[in-house]
């Protein structure tokens, strides 16, 4: 067929943009996966001994959490073992400063991750703010916050009320002095985002009449709502 | 015309999206005073429609008075709402870039926006107190390199580095990790340079 | 269907108003003389929806979209003064077509929003921004909202090209006071 030689898969495109001047210098990336592999990686299959799947897993839970309009479920474990990893890799420099090479990558690392994660956990902050009056009656996503979450939405929504009752609410007479979600915003679920399928999915339903096939490394353009399904079960990332 | 003073303020808000002005009580003030007088003035409507009474009205006139009065209650309350809303986002984004109320922006703020400025303030070292390491009150720009090269525009005293202390005089010129001066930085007391 | 807070949304609701066949309302009773029904005033929508609800009132476009300008905007599109004719153009002219339930005008509005994004995506990129005033000064707000984004997006790629680093600035925020007019 002569699709097939039309079509290009993203590592043959990949492979052949590369300069030989690429091929030779390993970008900092590559340098870095290789020197933190051994507090890194977890995956010791030799499949791929220089990732560690945590810090994709942090990077795509990241991008999902900014891309979508709606709150997902927190991260727990993951959060956990990446902080408790850069806090092993910070005592490790305290006895050991190795290389001063070395050490620069490493703390060079730990500020990405720690830039990720404060990024990731600040994205659900300003979710949780922005949507306090109906998430903090809805169990759903109540369920979906970390316990630390939970705290915070409950404290500031009493610290808006208070405000607002302070301000201008105690001033207009009684029977409008409420708030609730119909004065407040509410995450809007048709709103379209972009993804890519993570693993062959076949076909699902757009309209009421239309379906689309999708396959491993499409990218789509969809409302959220059709994917959100997808997303939690991981088989399609946000971009 | 009813609304009109709504419009105003929704004009002010949208003004200061671009620019904080000075927290406007007065307008704050009369447009309450307004809608109570809404109120006021739905509820003697009532009266009149009130079969006890007797009197002869056309209801249906009535009625529609009842819905225009009531629609602008709403209106009011949405946009009082909207106000305020709007310059609470503005401190929160203040807190999380800058950390502090700066000098010159406070008599701009009404008592109740510094109180709540400063329970605000309480609220997030809650949230952040199990996450010390990760500084979440640092810049939303992306790490790129370590150490950073920055002059310094006012006087800073001495600062706590990670390791050690450091003098920043006005003018001076240093090399620093970028995670010890961000917040400088923000506030606009050093500048990166390169 | 807009955010309760959002002041676009708001302004939206105000900035231009419905023409009613109409009936009595409190302001212009205060005015000393009853409206009779047949007659046709101008309201602000948030006002003209919720008389339009309980069937006191017929709603009816207002001019910008009334069929002339609808007209004018399926012959040529790009030339339109937006700002003058309708800040909020699109908001408002969405709100209406699901207010006065007319389907074409959505289409319309979706049709003239590609037209003219072209323009505006075609100015985002210039560098000769000077020249550029006067054609966004012609722009409805979402329009001037599209515009800044594309804007800002173009310096991105533009820096990325040139592969500086970014260097890192005081807060945006400090911006919006200390430049303070008195």
């Amino acid at each position: 067929m002569a699709s097939d030689n039309v079509f290009v898969s993203p590592e043959d495109s990949v492979m052949t943009n590369l300069s030989p001047m690429d091929a030779v210098e390993p970008t900092v990336d590559e340098l870095l996966d290789g020197a933190l592999s051994p507090y890194l990686s977890d995956d010791q299959d030799g499949d791929s001994p220089f990732v560690n799947e945590d810090v994709t897993k942090l990077k795509h839970a990241w991008v999902n959490e900014k891309q979508a309009p709606d709150l997902l479920p927190y991260e727990t474990q993951l959060v956990e073992d990446l902080t408790e990893m850069l806090q092993f890799i910070e005592a490790l420099q305290g006895e050991d400063a190795g290389q001063p090479f070395t050490v620069m990558l490493y703390q060079t690392e730990v500020e990405r991750i720690k830039y990720l994660l404060r990024s990731y956990l600040r994205t659900r902050l300003q979710k949780v703010e922005r949507y306090a009056m109906f998430y903090s009656g809805s169990e759903e996503h109540l369920s979906r916050m970390s316990a630390g979450e939970q705290q915070y939405i409950h404290q500031y929504r009493g610290l808006f009320e208070t405000h607002m009752t302070r301000t201008c609410l105690d001033k207009l007479p009684e029977s409008l002095r409420a708030l609730d979600e119909t004065t407040g915003n509410i995450p809007w679920n048709d709103t379209a985002v972009v993804c890519r399928v993570q693993q062959d999915v076949g076909e699902i339903s757009v309209t009421e009449t239309e379906t689309v096939e999708m396959r491993r490394d499409n990218i789509f353009l969809m409302p959220y709502q059709t994917v959100e399904k997808l997303l939690q079960s991981d088989q399609v990332v946000l971009l | 015309m009813l609304g009109d003073t709504a419009y105003k303020l929704a004009q002010e808000t949208k003004r200061t999206q671009a620019h904080l002005t000075a927290y406007n009580e007065s307008l704050v003030e009369q447009l309450c005073r307004e809608t109570r007088h809404i109120f006021a003035q739905l509820e003697a409507l009532l009266q009149k429609v009130n079969p006890a009474l007797g009197r002869s009205v056309d209801t249906r006139a009535v009625a529609a008075q009842l819905a225009a009065l009531h629609a602008t209650a709403k209106r009011n309350k949405r946009c009082l709402l909207a106000y305020h809303h709007l310059r609470l986002q503005f401190l929160k984004s203040l807190f999380w870039s800058v950390g502090k109320i700066p000098d010159e922006l406070k008599p701009q703020l009404s008592p109740q926006e510094q109180d709540f400025f400063s329970h605000y303030a309480v609220l997030v070292s809650q949230y952040k107190h199990p996450f010390v390491d990760i500084d979440l009150n640092a810049s939303e720009l992306p790490p790129r390199d370590l150490f950073i090269e920055v002059r310094v525009l006012k006087d800073c005293g001495e600062i706590q580095l990670e390791k050690g202390s450091l003098l920043l005089t006005r003018n001076s010129q240093h090399h620093v990790k970028r995670s010890d001066v961000e917040h400088l930085i923000s506030q606009g007391l050093l500048q990166h340079i390169g | 269907m807009g955010d309760y807070y959002d002041i676009d949304d708001i302004l939206a609701d105000q900035q231009l108003n419905v023409d009613i066949p109409g009936l009595a309302t409190d302001e212009t009773r205060s005015n000393g003389d009853e409206l009779q029904a047949d007659t046709t005033i101008e309201l602000p929508l948030w006002m003209a929806e919720s008389l339009a609800a309980n069937d006191f009132v017929e709603l009816q476009l207002p001019r910008p979209y009334g069929s002339r300008m609808q007209r004018i905007l399926y012959a040529s599109c790009r030339n339109v003064n937006f700002h003058a004719l309708c800040p909020y153009f699109y908001k408002f002219g969405l709100k209406l077509s699901l207010a006065l339930d007319e389907p074409q005008l959505s289409e319309l509005l979706a049709d003239v929003y590609r037209q003219r994004l072209e323009l505006v995506l075609d100015a985002a990129q210039r560098s000769d921004a000077q020249n550029m005033v006067e054609f966004i000064s012609q722009l409805d707000e979402t329009e001037k909202q599209t515009y800044a984004i594309a804007k800002k997006s173009t310096q991105a790629v533009r820096q990325w090209q040139k592969g500086d680093a970014k260097l890192l600035q005081s807060a945006e925020i400090l911006t919006c006071f200390q430049s303070a007019p008195s």
